[in-house]
């Protein structure tokens, strides 16, 4: 995390560093639209995986279904 | 002569009705074993449907039941994502930013190790949350806060999950 008040310092323990001064730089507007993105991304996954387990069950017979006690 | 006559005609009159009894009882046996061998199939297609239907409820019913639990399931994967959109409002990154950058690496260290963590949880890593932050997440020289990307320190967490206030 840089602000103003350790710029400085951050670009001469960088080039000490790396040698050179080039970063990817992320602002906080940005740095937050990439943490929804990540959360929509999760909810993506975790929806498909409840879905997939969904299918997996309804596949089942209702008999298997109770007698396996499988409630996923 | 008319004796031998009248004989004859009695004796096929009796004759025709006794073939006619035999004729009739015969028939009457047919159709009875061929109405048993009906009722008998009508049973077993009697049997075969209430079976089905019996089937097709308990499908019914599981698949009502499965598909109330994926709603619910479907509403609360999109939790996390509320949650931080709610936390995002309350916070002000910008000021905390300018107030104490340092804190400010740590909190998001530590949310994105937590937020690692309960992914790879989630897709199935046996791990899960007692595994260890990836590699990108350890200090580095010009890195200036990574205190609280270790296990069970991420209660600070700039990732929305917890809607508390810190």
């Amino acid at each position: 995390m840089v602000n103003k008040d350790n710029l400085e310092q951050f670009v001469a323990d960088f080039t000490a560093e790396h040698g050179e001064f080039a970063v990817v730089a992320l602002s906080i507007d940005s740095y937050e639209n990439l943490a929804l993105n990540i959360a929509d991304l999760r909810r993506y996954i975790n929806q498909q995986t409840d879905i997939i387990v969904y299918y997996e069950n309804a596949m089942k017979a209702p008999t298997e279904e109770k007698s396996d006690g499988n409630d996923q | 002569m008319a004796r031998a006559y009248l004989l004859i005609i009695v004796l096929g009159v009796l004759g025709g009705v006794g073939f006619g009894a035999w004729k009739y009882y015969t028939d009457t046996q047919q159709r009875i074993q061929t109405l048993a061998e009906n009722n008998a199939k009508l049973e077993t297609a009697l049997e075969t449907s209430e079976a089905s239907i019996n089937a097709l409820q308990a499908q019914a019913e599981q698949t009502a039941q499965l598909t109330a639990q994926l709603q619910t399931q479907l509403q609360a994967a999109e939790q996390y994502g509320d949650n931080l959109r709610k936390r995002l409002r309350q916070l002000d990154l910008n000021a905390d930013a300018l107030a104490n950058p340092k804190d400010l690496e740590g909190r998001m260290n530590g949310a994105t190790a937590k937020l690692w963590r309960e992914i790879m949880g989630e897709t199935g890593n046996d791990t899960g949350s007692n595994s260890a932050p990836p590699q990108w997440l350890q200090p580095t020289p010009t890195g200036a806060g990574d205190q609280n990307s270790n296990p069970g320190s991420e209660d600070n967490s700039t990732d929305g999950s917890q809607t508390q206030a810190d």
